[in-house]
């Protein structure tokens, strides 16, 4: 068990606003951009999260940590006790919590995950907004999304009559 | 500018926020183009952007044929890239000209879908003109379920030999169902193909069925038209791992399989009426399939069993050139090697001796035989073999000698107790050398006379390197 601790490698991200991450190797390397840098060796000593800022990179550290295990080439921490079922079970709840933001927290994230490349917090972010839009009326996703009604009353009959299939 | 002069106090529009990109890989999400088309009504800037994203499935269920036209012309945009067409035309009685079904096939073509789905309701009919499959470079994968619709390929006279035209080059999975469709022809535009469902129901032209391909690995081929005539089904075809078929004979069959890696069966055919038979006994049923028993939680070689089921028929008819004609009718659907015979005779109080004994002399049976399994099945209604019924002719039968030289169990299952189910038994274990099990299974609420069951008994005993199985236990003292 000490070779555990002791042979994890770390890494250090610096958010522009100049704060230091010291994660895991293995953490950092959800983030298929960073595993690119790590593997083509431009990262020797502290790698520059750009736009991101410290508050939004330590919820992304914080997912990281969270799903390391589990999509792990070792999953040495996974096959201790816990069934593989009852962990996804029990990531899906830590999810949910985790993405109960604000909306703006929330874009934030959707953009930190597309620049950092971390598919699952990608999809998370994504669907959650997604879920927010559909079974809502046009009034209730343009209020959501800030989006004003700028057409015509005669343009949006255009509309409706082009996409009708959509409507039906 | 009227209305957009007003300041808000509302944060940003998402769509201000979000890099465009990113915005359609979260209309990604919503999963169909129907519900990603709808958000072109929230505002201008949001007017056409999902005909940008990159991939998408576009569902259109139950829509009128005309509203689908339509549909298929809005998404048809330089750049729209479908994943799922899904087309499910509703339920309209009537008739559409093949001139508009073809400009369809055309638009669903021109969003180029990775899988296609594309199906007509049961009471839409395309006019009986050939319409032109056009070319689904990208589809991996297609459905098309109608009825009757006439497909042609578009074909360049020696295109194909030299491999520049490949209309369906990325093809995997092909489902067909109702449509006509020279399968020679299509075939070969499709290199990739590994599944092909082939459903010819209620198709009248297409009796025959030729499929050669160097790529596929799966057949199914339903086929349950009780009017044709000929029927021709032809697979060449030197990976076909899975072969289904099924299908209802009229007339003439046709079979020839060459699929040398073939593995896992599922065989049937199906008489309408009795066209092939011997004496009294007609064939109503053949199939071949792989023995689901064996090899599923060992991996053995597939052990493949030949089915027959046969029943007497009304009328004594006599079978024209009964005996050729009867055992080349079953030679046709042997479709691989095969070491199992299972055999469902309906008696109808006939003796079966004669005939099975006959039917075991034939030579493919007769050298491949390993598992013999006899179902015998009674009516509920008693009935009655009449005097010097054909049935027992000629009774020389009980002193027949046939080879059974790989024969290791029989199974016969329905015994009524009666003395010349005895005769057979005795036969068998005199034709079958290397017989190693024999199971005999009474028939539901039989009680055979002692005397019969101690023939029985006696026949086991002398033949003391077989296992006998019989359920005649509590009746006499059965051994064991």
């Amino acid at each position: 068990m000490a070779t555990r601790e002791a042979g994890k490698k770390m890494i250090m991200l610096k958010s522009p606003d100049g704060m230091e991450f010291e994660v895991e190797e293995a953490v950092a390397m959800e983030s298929q951009t960073i595993r690119k840098m790590i593997e083509d060796d431009c990262a020797d000593t502290a790698i520059l999260i750009p736009n991101i800022n410290s508050k939004i990179l330590s919820r992304v550290i914080e997912y990281c940590n969270k799903h390391v295990p589990t999509t792990g080439a070792t999953g040495a921490a996974a096959s201790d006790t816990v069934a593989p079922a009852a962990l996804a079970e029990d990531l899906k709840i830590w999810d949910a919590e985790f993405i109960k933001v604000n909306r703006a927290t929330r874009f934030d994230l959707i953009q930190a995950a597309s620049y950092l490349n971390i598919k699952g917090l990608l999809d998370l972010t994504s669907q959650t907004t997604i879920d927010t839009i559909s079974d809502n009326s046009l009034e209730e996703i343009r209020s959501f999304l800030s989006t004003k009604n700028d057409y015509l009353p005669e343009e949006e009959q255009t509309i409706r009559r082009e996409n009708q299939w959509a409507f039906q | 500018m009227g209305r957009s002069g007003k300041r808000s106090e509302r944060p940003a529009d998402l769509i201000s926020v979000l890099p465009e990109d990113l915005l359609l890989q979260i209309l990604e999400h919503l999963g169909s183009a129907r519900a990603a088309a709808g958000t072109s009504l929230l505002s201008r800037r949001w007017r056409g952007l999902w005909t940008r994203l990159p991939s998408l499935t576009l569902s259109l269920h139950d829509l009128p044929f005309g509203s689908i036209q339509t549909a298929l012309h809005r998404a048809a945009r330089p750049g729209v890239y479908i994943y799922h067409l899904n087309i499910r035309v509703a339920g309209q009685a009537g008739m559409i000209g093949s001139g508009s079904f073809s400009s369809l096939l055309l638009n669903a073509a021109s969003l180029s879908p990775v899988e296609l789905r594309l199906a007509l309701p049961r009471n839409l009919q395309v006019s009986c003109m050939d319409v032109t499959l056009p070319s689904f470079h990208r589809a991996t994968s297609m459905d098309l379920r109608a009825r009757a619709l006439h497909l042609t390929v578009f074909a360049k006279p020696h295109a194909v030999s030299n491999g520049c035209y490949v209309p369906f080059r990325s093809l995997e999975r092909l489902s067909l169902s109702g449509c006509h469709i020279d399968l020679a022809t299509f075939i070969p535009f499709c290199p990739r193909l590994r599944v092909l469902q082939v459903n010819t129901t209620g198709l009248i032209d297409m009796g025959n069925i030729a499929i050669h391909s160097a790529s596929l690995e799966e057949l199914v081929v339903e086929h349950g038209n009780r009017w044709t005539r000929r029927t021709h089904v032809s697979v060449d075809s030197p990976v076909l791992k899975q072969l289904t078929a099924s299908f209802h004979a009229c007339g003439n069959i046709g079979v020839s399989i060459l699929a040398p890696m073939l593995d896992k069966v599922w065989w049937r055919c199906s008489y309408a009426k009795p066209i092939y038979g011997l004496g009294l006994w007609g064939l109503s049923e053949v199939g071949f399939n792989t023995d689901a028993g064996r090899g599923a939680c060992v991996q053995l070689p597939s052990v493949h069993v030949l089915s027959l089921h046969i029943s007497p028929v009304q009328d004594s008819v006599s079978f024209p050139n009964a005996d050729l004609s009867f055992a080349a009718e079953i030679d046709k659907h042997m479709v691989t090697n095969f070491s199992g015979l299972d055999l469902h005779l309906s008696t109808k109080g006939h003796m079966f001796g004669t005939f099975v004994l006959h039917l075991l002399g034939m030579h493919r049976i007769h050298t491949a035989l390993r598992n013999l399994k006899i179902v015998l099945l009674r009516s509920e209604v008693k009935d009655a073999c009449p005097v010097n019924c054909l049935c027992d002719e000629p009774k020389n039968w009980r002193t027949e000698t046939i080879t059974l030289a790989d024969l290791e169990n029989m199974e016969i299952e329905g015994i009524g107790g009666e003395d010349h189910e005895f005769d057979f038994l005795k036969v068998i274990f005199g034709c079958a050398p290397v017989l190693k099990r024999v199971t005999v299974k009474l028939s539901d609420g039989v009680t055979p006379s002692v005397d019969w069951c101690t023939k029985v008994n006696n026949i086991f005993m002398a033949y003391p390197s077989v296992e006998c199985n019989a359920d005649l236990v509590s009746r006499a003292k059965a051994v064991r």
